[in-house]
């Protein structure tokens, strides 16, 4: 690429990578946010690439786009709720405000100063390849990349055990199940009740009419399509009060027979 | 060439600003933590283009790839803890975590 392109490149995947690092720390909208978080990993990206480090550019859009911005948005869609007043700004965000003004103004002058002293030509960069920084990795940095290695592993372990911590704590004050409660069943029901259930409720009329009380004591009887008569719905109603204790005792009764 | 580097340095120069805004404005644990890699990413700019000037030759960018694996080690960790910490005081809101205050 020719330095006339590298510097357009460059100016201008910067110009929005700033653009959406500013909504992304300013924005209310949760979604929105990460999402710039993940488009100003993925604009840097670009820049190394422009910059002739295309395997620093791939490696930051795999990790950061891959990793960290999915990773974030599945912390908020799966543990994570945030309220309306967590969206806004701190209370600090003035003194915020004057520490990044502080910080840009502080490294502009630094880069400024390390720009001056750059030699006027420089040369783009061709070795930036994978070959060169993997012989690199595994010669001069080989230590750090096995650090690194570990590190990962390291950051693995402690993630899992920090959530799984946490729940298991949770779960020893107060029995929380993670099934919901549609589909536990509780465990003093007998096995055949849904099945019974479904047969009698299909051809019904008293299906429209009958309370789900009703319909357990009518379920407990045995017998739905003695009971399916309009007579019955009162004295259905009535049994469906007492339906735990009887429906109990009979229950003894046909294991026993 | 030059003029990409100077650029790209100043970039830099104005991401970490806005992560240090962020760091201070956000209330969210998991922003505060995003502004965090936000500021990774302004030294690993800065460190790509240091490499790409010759300066510091191609050490600049194994040396990104680094910053670029602890940044990810640290989201991972840190999200773990925000998770935590949510599931101990119902709330991720950072200027609720006063239980140090003397």
């Amino acid at each position: 690429m020719s330095p006339a392109l590298v510097t357009t490149l460059v100016g201008a995947l910067g110009a929005v990578a700033l653009v959406a690092a500013l909504y992304a720390v300013t924005s209310r909208y949760v979604l929105r946010s990460v999402l710039a978080f993940g488009a100003v990993f993925f604009l840097l990206g670009l820049v190394y690439m422009a910059l002739g480090f295309t395997f620093v550019g791939l490696g930051q859009i795999l990790l950061y786009v891959g990793g960290v911005a999915v990773l974030v948005v599945f912390a908020f869609v799966s543990a994570l709720s945030v309220r309306e007043a967590e969206a806004g700004m701190a209370p600090s965000a003035g003194v915020g405000a004057i520490a990044a003004a502080l910080t840009t103004a502080l490294l502009s002058a630094a880069f400024y100063g390390l720009t001056r002293s750059l030699p006027s030509s420089i040369e783009p960069v061709h070795d930036g390849s994978a070959v060169a920084i993997g012989t690199l990795f595994l010669t001069k940095y080989l230590l750090g990349f096995e650090l690194m290695s570990i590190l990962l592993v390291a950051a693995l372990v402690a993630a899992l055990a920090l959530v799984r911590h946490g729940r298991r704590e949770r779960a020893a004050e107060a029995p929380v199940s993670y099934v919901p409660a549609v589909l536990s069943a509780p465990p003093k029901r007998p096995r055949k009740r849904p099945m019974g259930r479904g047969r009698r409720r299909a051809p019904k009329a008293a299906r429209e009419r009958s309370e789900p009380p009703a319909g357990e004591a009518e379920e407990r009887s045995g017998k739905p399509d003695e009971q399916s008569g309009e007579a019955t719905a009162a004295p259905r109603r009535k049994r469906a009060s007492g339906g735990a204790r009887r429906g109990g005792g009979r229950r003894t009764k046909g294991e026993g027979s | 060439m030059k003029t990409a580097i100077a650029l790209a340095l100043y970039l830099s120069a104005a991401l970490a600003g806005v992560g240090v805004f962020g760091l201070f404005a956000r209330r969210n644990v998991v922003f505060v933590l995003m502004s965090i890699e936000l500021l990774f990413n302004a030294a690993i700019l800065a460190l790509v283009a240091l490499a790409a000037s010759g300066l510091v030759a191609l050490d600049g960018a194994a040396v990104a790839l680094f910053f670029v694996g602890v940044g990810v080690s640290e989201v991972a960790v840190g999200l773990a803890l925000a998770v935590a910490l949510y599931r101990a005081g119902g709330t991720a809101d950072i200027t609720e975590f006063a239980g140090l205050r003397g």
